[in-house]
């Protein structure tokens, strides 16, 4: 006996199919489920526009709630001219919205023959493979027989199998975690059902999604962030640990732009690999920053720089200091600067933004300064799904990725950030203030080098206009890391030796 | 209230597939003939005719449209007649009955 696979279709939805493994089960109804204002109808309507615009087929959207008007209006925003696609003959609504001039006097038994017959003929009208029935808790507010609605409901998911389409039915839930819906209709349209979710955390709110099951297919496990961008509609990000394992470590070392750095590295960093820097303010983060992308520029490669600290105009200026020109690198096209504030979006959206620049440039290089500035502005759980997120598509794409954390204190001690991380990296390298002799002075240490032996010493740093040196052993010096250095005994030629 | 002396015009769509559907002409009768008033009625089969059921927008089979102001919707097999009456705007028309 041979088993025929679940096809799917592509919703169009960026990123959802990844998580779908493909998209929506092929001739079946997907319920979608969420809380008010979860963004069902935008999924629902993105599935419509996605089909039309990215394959020609066209959909048919059986609106229970808002009327096609304000449909036509709200998605216009999006970029959709559902206006146009319905003359085209790509789109159909079925306008079942209650009529607030008209009330309907229930006297007796009914059915949903005249909307199924309504369905039918727009599906054919238009030879749509997609429906959209939006939403079914309209349908229950509406009929207060919610058994016979419930018995009505299912004959419909059986007529639009019979139609040969792929449908989403969306339907509300009271909480974000626990029962699938208020009406139990999950009870019929079971096989297939996502779940969207708009969580309020920290006084912070985050969107997600999760594709609870698939019935005799597989799909991603898990919540996944998502964005609502002006012009794109819904963007998931289906990016999770899995990819972090899946995926084939190189050997191959790349220039940190630092020689005396890579000698304590063992080589260098591996070209997939990520990189935290921790360190208080000032201690030279945004100079390591700068060295790595100098290492590409030279190295005849692209580089990529999120930063979040500070603006355009600081960073092109700090670099000149150290003697980097940024405005060279970036005519020469081996340098992109993005400079942002953490508020003006959510973490989702800089992902989403961080994600595109990704793509779009293809850089070899990425570097973002400061995750410390991200968090912030975020709940732990949707900052970890971010650093996720980030770490995994670096890892696919093989690029070298290196993150800033800040410590609070100066004087040492982990940052939030990086307990938060550090297993998501592959090499930490702590920058620390050092009290020495009455002397404030600053120090390197790698912390951690995965895959490779690494320089156990803590060691000084020094900035110049050349940028950063790597210098002698705080041989005679205990207690660095953990900000409380304590002096072992004065070592004169030491000590002369450095102050130079 | 004036007795209407034209007869009421009306509108049923139905469901020739559904059990709910059958009977529901037949109620119709009886329920005018409840309130000793005339009607004409045109019957629309939705399967037959989706577009036009699209156009006034029905969902549930029955329905029964009032076309004869003031416009009123009625859905469901009539078994219910009175909520029937009051979908209708005829509950006025039955207590005249029932008084006389």
């Amino acid at each position: 006996m041979s088993i025929s696979p679940v096809r799917k279709i592509s919703t169009g939805i960026p990123g959802f199919d990844a998580m779908a493994h493909g998209g929506l089960p092929e001739g079946r109804t997907t319920l979608v489920a969420g809380s008010a204002g979860a963004a069902k109808t935008l999924f629902a309507s993105q599935y419509l526009a996605g089909g039309i615009r990215d394959f020609d087929e066209s959909g048919v959207f059986v609106t229970f709630e808002e009327t096609p008007l304000d449909l036509r209006r709200n998605l216009i925003s999006l970029g959709w001219d559902i206006e146009a696609w319905e003359e085209a003959g790509k789109w159909r609504f079925v306008d079942a919205s209650p009529d607030p001039a008209q009330d309907v006097t229930l006297a007796g038994a009914w059915d949903f023959g005249a909307l199924m017959a309504r369905i039918t003929r727009a599906v054919e009208a238009v030879d749509a493979s997609r429906v959209v029935v939006d939403s079914l808790g309209a349908v229950f507010s509406e009929f207060s027989d919610s058994g016979r609605v419930r018995r009505e409901l299912r004959r419909l998911v059986r007529a639009l199998r019979d139609l040969g389409v792929t449908s989403i039915m969306t339907v509300e839930r009271t909480t974000e975690y626990g029962d699938v819906s208020r009406w139990g209709v999950e009870e019929f349209v079971a096989e297939d059902v996502v779940v969207l979710r708009n969580i309020l955390e920290d006084e912070a709110a985050r969107r997600t999604m999760q594709i609870l099951k698939f019935r005799g297919t597989t799909h991603r496990k898990g919540e996944f962030p998502f964005a609502i961008i002006n012009d794109r509609g819904i963007v998931a990000l289906p990016l999770a640990d899995s990819a972090l394992t899946d995926l084939q470590s190189r050997a191959d070392r790349i220039d940190s732009g630092n020689d005396e750095l890579d000698a304590m590295t063992g080589g260098g960093p591996f070209r997939d690999s990520i990189t935290l820097v921790s360190g208080a303010t000032g201690t030279g983060k945004t100079l390591m920053v700068t060295e790595f992308m100098k290492g590409g520029a030279r190295n005849g490669e692209r580089c990529l720089l999120f930063a979040f600290e500070e603006s355009r105009a600081q960073l092109i200026r700090n670099a000149r200091g150290w003697g980097v020109d940024y405005e060279q690198m970036e005519r020469d096209g081996q340098l992109q600067i993005v400079a942002a504030y953490p508020e003006t979006a959510s973490l989702e959206e800089h992902l989403v933004r961080i994600t595109d620049a990704i793509r779009d440039f293809e850089p070899h290089r990425f570097a973002l300064d400061s995750l410390s500035a991200l968090e912030r502005a975020s709940t732990p759980r949707g900052f970890r799904h971010f650093v996720i997120g980030i770490t995994s598509l670096l890892k696919e794409q093989q690029v070298t990725g290196l993150y800033t954390a800040t410590t609070p204190s100066l004087m040492g001690g982990a940052s939030v950030t990086e307990s938060h991380i550090s297993t998501l990296t592959d090499a930490i390298v702590l920058l620390r203030y050092v009290e020495v002799q009455g002397q404030v002075k600053r120090a390197i240490s790698v912390l951690k080098m995965r895959g490779s032996a690494h320089d156990h010493d803590i060691r000084e740093i020094t900035i110049d206009a050349e940028g950063m040196h790597i210098g002698a052993l705080f041989t005679n010096v205990d207690g660095v890391l953990s900000g409380a250095p304590r002096q072992l005994g004065p070592d004169e030629v030491e000590v002369v030796g450095t102050q130079g | 209230m004036e007795r209407p002396q034209a007869p009421l015009e009306l509108r049923l769509y139905v469901n020739g597939h559904a059990p709910e559907s059958a009977g529901v002409e037949e109620r119709l009768h009886l329920l005018f003939a409840s309130v000793g008033l005339e009607f004409t009625v045109e019957v629309i089969d939705v399967n037959e005719q989706p577009d036009r059921a699209d156009e006034d927008r029905i969902v549930l089979t029955p329905t029964l449209l009032r076309l004869t102001p003031p416009q009123l919707r009625v859905a469901g097999d009539l078994t219910d007649l009175e909520a029937a009456l009051d979908g209708l705007g005829l509950r006025v028309w039955s207590q005249r009955q029932a008084m006389a």
